[in-house]
């Protein structure tokens, strides 16, 4: 399902029209994205929990050049599905 | 940071850049995630612009998997965009211990994983529908010999088109050289020092010496200068060598010619006799410290006290001669020198 869908659905389910629901997702989108630049996590109640983890630098080989590279450190955001989330799934 | 943000505070949040009240965020929010839930419940994938795509897998303890958007990738990583991978070399593995250096290799980053291809989508941009039998790639590694390929640094601008893909770091594959190499580099450069240090200390003996000896040269040349006469007369304390009264060697032609300068001072309980007595065993060999300071000295019955004093060395007083021959020739020239102040 790809966004444009997931819109028009989550639109008809709060009665809202298109636009504003998008707007609405990008405001969510955005705070999470805040949240994550921060290194913060946004907990979801019965859907589950987004975290941040940061990697330092580290050093390794890069198998392309064969080069021993000093790698910069990165963030990464995760995703740790809720346990309602979790059973309704496994269970469909 | 390393917070966890609530229902509640994301949706006084989202409030504020909605610009709607907090109870509608929040009932927004509730919907949001629910309808991600019900459509994962009929669909293998949800795609959001801006935070990720959720997708179905088939492993039962964990049904889900969230792949970043890019984009939230990037702004997440935006405080490390002025960094690149920068080459090293080879010498700062081989400086690390090697518990730590294999400790770095341990962890891939979590950007790492193989990452399904997304297919990029901008907010503002009409979209396609996917195919309903959009399937999500296997969480699980594909074969744990495979190893993902790894994009050049270089490469990194030229592929525009890969944009959605989070920037990846190329997976950690260290290689390190055998302790036994290293061992081997110190063992050969501590033998080289030891040769160097060899050669230096053979090469350079000679002109250490030379050096030496000149500055030997020098310090007995200062020591063994004649004080002026008004330092001879000055009052000093009781007797005895002024300066060096070992044996003191001049140089001038290094380490052959030897001379023997021995000072005195005349006091109230030291007189010329006393001196004979002390450095020749003889109380009639005055005369020849007599002798050897007679420019300075008037009747030998009538020396001031203070007067320093040279004292000749015994060798020069015999000469040749017989001891005998010595003491007749000491009281002659006894006699003569009184025969002066008579």
């Amino acid at each position: 399902m790809d966004h444009k869908t997931f819109i028009s659905g989550l639109a008809r389910q709060l009665g809202k029209d298109n636009d504003k629901t998008d707007k609405l997702t990008q405001a969510l989108t955005q705070a999470i994205m805040d949240a994550a630049s921060s290194l913060d996590s946004v907990a979801i109640p019965g859907f589950g929990r987004f975290d941040t983890e940061k990697k330092d630098e580290y050093i390794a080989i890069d198998e392309a050049d064969g080069q021993t590279k000093l790698f910069p450190p990165s963030i990464s955001i995760t995703f740790s599905p809720g346990t309602k989330l979790k059973n309704r799934l496994s269970h469909e | 940071m390393n917070e966890i943000i609530a229902l509640p505070r994301l949706a006084e949040i989202v409030a504020g850049l909605a610009s709607v009240d907090t109870t509608n965020a929040e009932i927004f929010i509730k919907a949001f995630f629910e309808h991600i839930e019900d459509s994962l419940a009929v669909s293998e994938r949800v795609t959001v612009n801006g935070l990720g795509s959720f997708c179905r897998t088939t492993d039962p303890g964990m049904p889900i998997r969230f792949i970043p958007d890019s984009r939230l990738s990037d702004i997440i990583n935006e405080p490390f965009d002025m960094f690149e991978p920068v080459a090293i070399g080879n010498t700062v593995l081989d400086d690390m211990p090697a518990e730590e250096a294999e400790s770095t290799t341990e962890e891939p980053p979590a950007t790492n994983e193989p990452q399904p291809d997304i297919t990029p989508e901008t907010a503002g941009e009409p979209v396609e529908a996917e195919p309903a039998d959009t399937v999500c790639p296997d969480p699980e590694p594909a074969e744990p010999d495979a190893e993902p390929e790894i994009p050049a640094a270089t490469d990194n601008d030229e592929q525009p088109e890969d944009d959605d893909i989070p920037q990846e770091y190329p997976e950690k594959h260290v290689e390190y050289q055998p302790k036994g190499h290293r061992t081997l580099y110190g063992l050969l450069l501590l033998l080289g020092g030891i040769a160097i240090g060899t050669a230096i200390g053979y090469f350079g003996k000679d002109h250490i010496d030379n050096a030496l000896a000149d500055k030997s040269v020098k310090q007995n040349t200062a020591v063994t200068e004649m004080p002026s006469a008004d330092d001879m007369t000055t009052p000093d304390t009781d007797s005895i060598v002024p300066e060096n009264e070992d044996t003191v060697e001049i140089c001038e032609t290094p380490l052959e010619i030897k001379k023997t300068v021995v000072y005195d001072t005349i006091s109230p309980t030291r007189f010329l006799t006393t001196m004979a007595r002390k450095y020749y065993g003889k109380m009639e060999y005055w005369v020849f410290i007599y002798e050897a300071n007679s420019d300075r000295l008037g009747n030998p019955n009538r020396i001031k006290p203070g007067t320093i004093l040279i004292i000749p060395d015994e060798d020069d007083i015999s000469a040749d001669e017989t001891p005998e021959q010595t003491l007749d020739r000491a009281k002659r020239l006894g006699r003569e020198i009184y025969n002066r102040y008579e």
